[in-house]
């Protein structure tokens, strides 16, 4: 267009410059008129006045310290969260999940695992969606539902009978609150004093992410790095009561000898040094707090699901290794299914849904969860250690203990839109009571 | 930086990936190995213990790989060659081998059929046998030399 203009005006022979002759051909209405051009020139000029930064590659850049501060969080960052998502929560203050607060009168209640009990939680890790919701409002803190108080009163009976007679999985749909009632058993059984041997995620146990090596003359392996992790879970959790549990004779652990009468937490000690003891101490520690009735055990096993399915690990042929044939996963699975049994204990599982690859199709059989056409050939390795298990379902939400989350969630100021019951039914009502989908739509808004 | 029979294994790469660095080790191959050395597949280069790597160096030196392995498929090539089949034509002249039409598409044919004669060339012609002086007498060479 500028040219037309050039053409016609008296400008055409002056000694200005093109540019300062096209400025000039403007007409005024158009004098304001920025060009994508003349912004991106600015912002060229504003870069050149601005101080020399010195040049760095962008192509990849360590993050420094200064970097993290500035909050924005990646998908790994567990611990920052972005706060364009997530409100800051002010910490609520609860009262504790006590044998005597665990009781009907306090449904609805959200309480806080009690100070003595959380050192022996943070030995392991949390759920790891569960995870989520403690590290957006602490302390961490569950609801008292009507199946808390029911099963923590059969847990309490179980306690008394073999644990043989007491094996019980928790199922449920996805995000119905499994693990946090396990937590809560768990909790609940510290609390009272008696031996817990919790373990949170046992697909860790079977993902081959630990070294693993052959016993020889057999079909089985050790993990010894995994049998010293738990041995030392153990010792940190049930510290005090394990002292006054002794040996009731002499063992022989790897290249150690325990003399009878030595304490057990002792004994642990020496799996926790060496780790190819780490089995023998397992499987000794095992069988003398079966055989004691003044303390009962209590085990506690969270995405018992990979227990029941084939392993990651590979045999020497090249074949998938069942959970039988790993010695520490085939330990506990005697106590599972009943093969070996405590005197006073009782065994509590929980199915995760987390992850579709660790679906255990026999186990869903087993307890009555899923049904299959009779002509579907299930592992004949795996099945006979589901004999004898009981399922618990885990409900969804009632009204009256979502009422209860949601005043917790209000106290804890994680909500963007003011918290009323119009807020809270709808929320109630999408997730459909789901706990896990509960907290999603109040902590994100979805 | 593990250096394993000419290769360099990197530290913190997982066995399970860098084993294929190894040419005759692919995906496959590498499982098994990581199945009879009982490995787990998590388990990195830096995490081998020392008897662990005595034995995955004799398992593989035990395995056909790396020169031996491009010995093989050299000599495999020659031979064809040397007998005049088809086959030996065909990689001489860098087209396929295996009765693609060759009116259109025979790209990567041509693009990497003729390399192991290649080799095998630069190999005899490189080889000492040019270098050392015949033990014919002098004679012989001058009269078997082509002088036009």
């Amino acid at each position: 267009m500028a040219h037309r203009f050039l053409a016609s005006t008296p400008l055409l022979r002056t000694s200005l410059s093109l540019t300062a002759r096209a400025r000039a051909a403007v007409p005024a209405q158009y004098a304001n008129y920025v060009t994508a051009s003349a912004v991106v020139m600015a912002g060229g000029k504003a870069k050149k006045a601005a101080p020399k930064v010195k040049a760095q590659s962008n192509s990849f850049r360590k993050k420094k310290a200064a970097d993290d501060d500035k909050g924005e969080s990646g998908s790994g960052g567990a611990t920052r969260l972005n706060e364009k998502y997530y409100k800051p929560s002010i910490p609520v203050k609860v009262e504790e999940f006590l044998p005597s607060t665990a009781t009907k009168e306090h449904v609805g209640q959200v309480l806080g695992f009690p100070s003595t009990v959380v050192p022996a939680l943070a030995q392991t890790a949390y759920p790891t969606l569960l995870n989520e919701q403690f590290e957006l409002i602490k302390p961490a803190a569950l609801v008292v539902r009507d199946s808390t108080v029911s099963f923590l009163e059969k847990v309490d009976e179980a306690m008394k009978t073999p644990s043989a007679q007491s094996r019980i999985v928790l199922t449920g749909e996805a995000g119905s609150g499994k693990s946090a009632l396990l937590l809560q058993t768990v909790s609940h059984c510290l609390s009272a004093g008696w031996i817990v041997i919790y373990v949170p995620k046992a697909t860790s146990w079977m993902n081959s992410s630990f070294a693993y090596n052959k016993v020889a003359n057999t079909t089985s392996f050790v993990q010894p790095l995994l049998a010293s992790n738990l041995v030392g879970q153990i010792q940190n959790v049930n510290k005090s009561i394990l002292d006054k549990i002794t040996t009731s004779e002499t063992a022989t652990v790897g290249r150690h000898e325990v003399e009878k009468g030595t304490k057990l937490s002792a004994l642990l000690e020496v799996g926790v040094k060496d780790q190819f003891a780490a089995q023998d101490v397992m499987e000794v520690f095992m069988k003398e707090i079966g055989a004691q009735k003044d303390i009962p055990t209590l085990v506690a096993v969270d995405e018992v699901n990979s227990f029941f399915r084939p392993t990651q690990y590979l045999s020497q042929d090249g074949k998938e290794l069942d959970p039988e044939h790993l010695k520490l996963s085939k330990l506990f699975l005697n106590y599972i299914s009943g093969k070996s049994t405590f005197k006073h204990g009782a065994i509590v599982a929980a199915t995760s849904d987390t992850l579709l690859a660790n679906k255990s199709e026999v186990l869903d059989v087993a307890l009555g969860v899923k049904e299959v056409s009779p002509y579907k050939r299930l592992s004949q390795t795996i099945l006979p250690w589901t004999q004898g298990l009981t399922s618990v379902e885990v409900p969804n939400y009632t009204r009256e203990e979502a009422k209860g989350v949601f005043d917790y969630y209000k106290k804890a100021n994680i909500f963007f839109d003011a918290a009323s019951e119009p807020l809270f039914l709808n929320k109630f009502i999408t997730s459909n009571g789901n706990p896990r989908k509960f907290f999603t739509a109040c902590a994100k808004g979805i | 930086m593990l250096h394993l029979l000419g290769v360099n294994l990197p530290d913190q790469k997982l066995v399970q990936y860098a084993l294929p660095l190894f040419y005759g080790i692919g995906q496959k191959t590498a499982l098994k190995v990581l199945a009879t050395l009982s490995i787990h597949k998590t388990c990195k280069i830096a995490d081998l213990s020392e008897p662990q790597v005595n034995q995955l160096s004799t398992l593989l030196s035990d395995m056909k790989i790396e020169s031996d392995l491009r010995k093989q498929i050299r000599a495999n090539i020659m031979h064809h060659r040397s007998i005049g089949s088809y086959v030996g034509r065909r990689h001489a002249m860098g087209l396929p081998v295996r009765g693609q039409n060759t009116k259109n598409n025979a790209k990567t044919a041509r693009r990497l059929n003729g390399r192991w004669l290649k080799a095998e060339k630069r190999e005899y012609s490189s080889s000492t046998r040019s270098i050392i002086p015949s033990t014919d007498s002098p004679f012989e060479s001058f009269f078997n030399r082509k002088w036009f």
